[in-house]
């Protein structure tokens, strides 16, 4: 027994527990380490994102901060304890049939919650859910999904009844593929892994933002009993760089100091607290080097360079020369528009595990969004050759959120190394203060818009100049800057464009890929500035912007013909229609304090990687001689669905019943490679080559069924797990296979997509860089409060043009999880960075929407089938986010009169420029 | 329970146990050394062979108290980075493993031979190895990894 450590007994799910603990204990940590439940997950350490709820003596509490020894003689229920062995609670059941889960981090905490809300009270009404969860963070549902689970979970409690799965064909709303497993607690996260005899790796931090460093002293730490190794630059076997463009940013920094998140050493010890004790004991001396903290600095001429190709991470011109119509021109309208670092938020901060199969393969478990790049990158790390990428495997573990920041590695380089150089399992599993300051953020932008306006209403030219700052490290700076500069005139038919981007290294922070890859930031200063240019004109927005739309056959800012869409118009009408958006008649409504206005907004964006950048989609399907399909593709989903999208492509295509099905994923061992999960570009392109390989198999599967329903092969039809012919009656899955086994049929496919596009020219900007482009509207209401400065998102409309949809609830859950993230992006959310130091660490500093700020929102699916789209599918991940935060920000502008050219507007913001009353 | 301390390839460890359980349950079960097999936990088929003091032994019949203060070798010792350990090489290039399942207990056994004579006649090796089955190679091969004596 240790030392100050007091035996305390309590029960867990009805089961008898009995340990000694420490004082310093927490309920999580008990739960975690000790007991192996790891169904309730770590996001914060500091009670404030809710992910740790557990229930003890019937009241939700957060175990992160719930000292272990006041649950003695506690009965405590957690995720693990919801489910009676084969049947899902009511909660979890409404959980999967609302489309409540996504990543899953949060749901443990979130279902928990909810069950001690339902303890208590019967019959919440929406008021009483928002009160009860209002302490539990999402970031990708945008809450509603929850709030309806909750409320069906009670009234399915009432009448004793559940919620059940539906059919699994193309546009039903089946639970998710990995769905049991998250209501249940079994997913298994990162750090929910544990390996026998592992280690724990903790890394050292720079001291400064920007500086050289002169020496590591490792000896006190080493000589704390339980440290094995302390790893700096020099212990590193291959390449120190992670980067998928350019390989900049170092693993353990060597000399240089660019930013916060720099890390210099890696701590291996026995224990998790052992090796973050020594981290904080390793002596990092430095001498600090005057740091670049703004685009103005970085761009100033003689400014000192941080990398020595200079200060400009990449830079390009989109230049299209429409006719001449000087005329009719009448107005010139200029604006300037700014935005900060964003932090992804995610609720799983960045861990990994690795270790060494019996095979000698490394082995790295971690979160994803595409597994082959990760093993690439991993590979150079430790000096694996290439072509020998057999020597390392890499898994996707379930991954808390993604967003794109999980493009670039933290975790598992470190995970990796230590587990190379030890021979040891060895876990990496960042705290969130860490997580905030190493990982990447959306580039902060400042643009300029110049538009030339004729007497119609007609934009006929647009001129921007566009800069990011993509921080200490290039990421994906080039293809972000391209995103971004490509859908900066919003989605408009602009005859003359002149666009300029540059993307700009500071050493305030790092900027990578988020949600809308640069378009978020490019179509909102759009939006803003159209309607600018509308208030001007004294048009209604709506008019406004149907007169600019781009339609079918109209020219982008590249030149690119848009061809089998109907593009903008129908999204913003059917947005319009169903807000009831009021037209020119509106006005600011202000009654007392209280000021409503209106807002809308249109976007598009472009599916897929673009560019002329290969993107390929894999999938195989084997057929088992007993009827099993089984599934592969290389694509990994991070919560927002593309499994249970893809398996419905598979089904609907073959008619295997769902209990006949499995898909694997996320394995570089036992997948193909499908690309990353980017770019809205997975139900698209891996779709297609799931549609592509089950389509073959189906097609050898034809004249089996036509033999046994001596029926002709054209006359056949599957529906519902059953081939049909009319007036022949139908076969069952089973029996086709069997008939088709007895006759030795190659039931093994695999098939492969190709998406091309074409690269920009490098001159013009011009060329067909996306192959299909999504569209979207939104319209918003929003009251703002003249005297205290409060602003409410009251109600919104989100219309896409996706395509056909598959999978509807979830689709309905990325669009209120993208309009609720694009709330926070226009309403509170900034990483805030003082002369690189960062000033917003955790949740309470950094303020993301909650449960009790979500609006009403309405959910409109225009379903044009696309051409090229499997089953008529587009992407929708990222349009979710697009619309959305223009309409917000245009409400605000509507309801207080006067225009802000930078987010996040808030309430001090907001005060501070409304003219005294 | 009883403590007992003693050391595996090397490293000093302690464990927690009853006196009476095996060395072969010990070395698999608590310290997760699962090189060492489990074939028939009567000392018959030799899969558990691991050294004491450089003299084979079956794990599987020796009490853990009886390790006390001693010296174990198991089959993860054999395992190094770069150059492979001449046995092991020797088990490789002459086919000497199928299955694997007796690999480790016939190095064990082989290992221990080995050391005590270096030169053995063929004769030597096909007694000292005659406690440890295998059903895979018809023992030939393992008769002659073990005679190369790299």
């Amino acid at each position: 027994m240790v030392t100050g450590s007091r035996i305390i007994s309590f029960s867990v799910n009805s089961r008898h527990c009995s340990l000694p603990v420490t004082s310093r204990e927490m309920l999580l940590d008990v739960l975690r380490n000790r007991l192996e439940l790891t169904g309730a997950k770590r996001g914060c350490s500091s009670g404030s994102c809710g992910a740790c709820t557990i229930v003890v003596n019937g009241s939700a509490v957060r175990s992160c901060r719930y000292p272990a020894f006041k649950a003695d003689g506690c009965e405590i229920i957690t995720v693990e304890g919801l489910a009676e062995i084969d049947t899902l609670h009511p909660l979890q059941a409404a959980f999967l049939s609302s489309g409540a889960v996504q990543c899953g981090y949060c749901t443990p905490g979130m279902l928990m919650s909810a069950y001690a809300l339902l303890l208590r009270n019967a019959r919440p009404d929406r008021t009483d859910v928002r009160r009860a969860l209002k302490g539990n963070l999402c970031r990708c549902t945008g809450y509603l999904p929850i709030e309806n689970a909750v409320l069906a979970a009670a009234e399915s409690l009432r009448n004793q009844t559940a919620p059940r799965d539906t059919g699994w064909g193309v546009g039903q709303s089946p639970w998710r593929i990995d769905g049991i497993e998250k209501v249940t607690g079994r997913a298994l996260f990162s750090a929910d892994y544990n390996f026998p005899d592992m280690v724990h790796a903790a890394p050292v931090w720079t001291p400064v933002p920007s500086g050289r460093i002169v020496n590591i002293e490792p000896n006190d730490a080493l000589a704390i009993p339980g440290v094995i190794r302390v790893l700096t630059w020099k212990d590193i076997p291959g390449l120190n760089a992670v980067g998928r463009w350019k390989a900049d940013r170092p693993v353990l920094a060597e000399h240089a100091i660019r930013f916060w998140g720099d890390c210099v050493a890696l701590v291996i010890a026995q224990s998790p607290e052992t090796a973050r004790a020594a981290a904080g004991k390793v002596i990092v001396k430095t001498v600090p080097v005057p740091g670049i903290y703004s685009m103005e600095d970085a761009l100033e001429p003689g400014a000192s360079p941080i990398w020595e190709t200079g200060n400009t991470a990449s830079a390009m011109v989109v230049k299209k020369e429409g006719k001449p119509d000087a005329e009719n021109q009448t107005a010139i309208v200029e604006d300037r528009f700014e935005t900060g670092f964003i932090e992804h938020a995610l609720l799983e901060t960045e861990a990994a595990v690795a270790h060494i199969d019996s095979d000698g393969v490394l082995t790295v478990i971690g979160p994803s969004q595409n597994v082959f790049f990760d093993r690439l990158e991993l590979m150079r790390i430790l000096g694996i050759p290439p072509r020998q990428s057999h020597r390392i495997r890499v898994i996707q573990a379930h991954t808390g959120g993604a967003f794109g920041k999980r493009e670039d590695m933290i975790a598992q380089p470190l995970a990796a190394l230590a587990c190379w150089i030890t021979r040891r399992p060895a876990k990496v599993v960042l705290n969130r203060e860490e997580s905030f300051r190493s990982t990447t953020k959306r580039h902060p932008v400042r643009i300029i818009h110049r538009s030339a306006v004729d007497s119609t209403g007609r934009v006929r030219s647009l001129e921007i100049d566009l800069k990011a700052d993509t921080g200490a490290y290039a990421s994906w700076a080039p293809n972000i800057l391209r995103k971004s500069l490509v859908h900066s005139t919003g989605p408009y038919d602009i005859p003359s464009v002149r666009l300029a981007g540059q993307s700009v290294y500071t050493n305030s922070a790092f900027s990578g890929a988020m949600r809308g890859f640069g378009a978020t930031q490019s179509l909102l200063a759009a939006e803003y500035h159209m309607n600018h240019i509308a208030g001007m004109l004294k048009m209604d927005p709506l008019e406004f912007r149907i007169k600019n739309a781009l339609v079918n056959h109209s020219q982008t800012a590249t030149g690119q013909e848009l061809t089998g869409t109907d593009a903008l118009p129908p999204v913003l009408h059917a947005a319009a229609r169903r807000f009831r958006w009021p037209g020119p008649a509106r006005g600011r409504q202000v009654k007392g304090n209280i000021s409503i206005g209106y807002g809308i907004a249109g976007a598009f964006y472009g599916i897929g990687y673009g560019n002329g950048i290969p993107d390929k989609g894999q999938a195989e399907i084997r057929i088992d001689p007993d009827g099993n399909a089984h599934l592969a593709t290389g694509a990994v989903d991070y919560g927002q669905g593309s499994s249970t999208v893809l398996l419905q492509i598979a089904l609907e295509t073959l008619g295997t019943p769902r209990s006949s099905a499995y898909l694997e994923t996320g394995d570089t061992k036992r997948t193909p490679d499908s690309g990353s999960t980017v770019a809205s570009r997975q139900t698209f392109v891996t779709g297609n080559a799931v549609l592509k390989a089950c389509t073959r198999l189906k097609q050898i599967l034809l004249p089996v069924a036509a033999d046994l329903l001596k029926a002709d092969p054209q006359t056949i039809e599957i529906h519902s797990g059953k081939w049909k012919s009319r007036g022949h009656g139908e076969i069952s899955w089973n029996d086709l296979i069997s008939e088709a086994f007895r006759r030795n049929l190659n039931l093994v496919q695999k098939a492969r997509y190709f998406n091309p596009t074409e690269p920009l020219d490098p001159s013009t900007g011009q060329g067909d860089v996306y192959r299909t482009y999504a569209f979207a509207a939104a319209c918003s209401e929003v009251s703002v409060n003249l005297k205290n400065g409060k602003i409410r998102v009251i109600r919104m409309t989100c219309a896409h043009d996706s395509g056909r949809i598959i999978h509807p609830e979830l689709a309905k859950s990325q669009v209120t999880g993208g309009a609720v993230m694009a709330a926070g992006l226009v309403l509170s959310e900034e990483y805030r960075v003082k002369e690189g130091i960062p000033q917003t660490l955790d949740f309470n500093t950094y303020q993301l929407m909650r449960f009790g700020d979500v609006p009403d929102i309405d959910v409109v699916f225009v379903e044009t089938p696309d051409p090229l789209g499997p089953m008529g599918a587009k992407g929708l991940g990222e349009p979710a986010t697009l619309a959305a935060a223009p309409a917000i920000l245009n409400a605000v502008t509507d309801a207080a009169g006067i225009q802000f050219n930078r987010i996040p507007v808030t309430p001090e913001i907001l005060l501070s420029k409304l003219p005294a009353r | 329970m009883k403590s007992v301390r003693f050391r595996v390839n090397g490293h000093p460890v302690t464990v927690d146990v009853p006196p009476a359980m095996s060395l072969q349950t010990v070395l698999r079960d608590v310290l997760n050394l699962t090189g060492t097999k489990d074939g028939c936990r009567g000392g018959e088929c030799g899969a558990c062979t691991v050294l004491v003091d450089g003299e084979p032994v079956n794990s599987c019949l020796i009490p853990v108290c009886q390790i006390q203060d001693r010296e174990v070798i198991t089959i993860e010792a054999f395992e190094r980075p770069g150059e492979p350990h001449p046995l092991i090489r020797a088990f490789a290039e002459q086919n000497a493993v199928q299955c694997g399942f007796c690999t480790p207990g016939m190095i064990l056994s082989a290992a221990g031979l080995l050391a005590e004579n270096p030169r053995p006649d063929r004769e030597t090796i096909r007694t000292v190895l005659a406690g440890n089955i295998c059903r895979c190679t018809g023992y030939e091969n393992i008769f002659r990894a073990t005679d190369i004596r790299y």
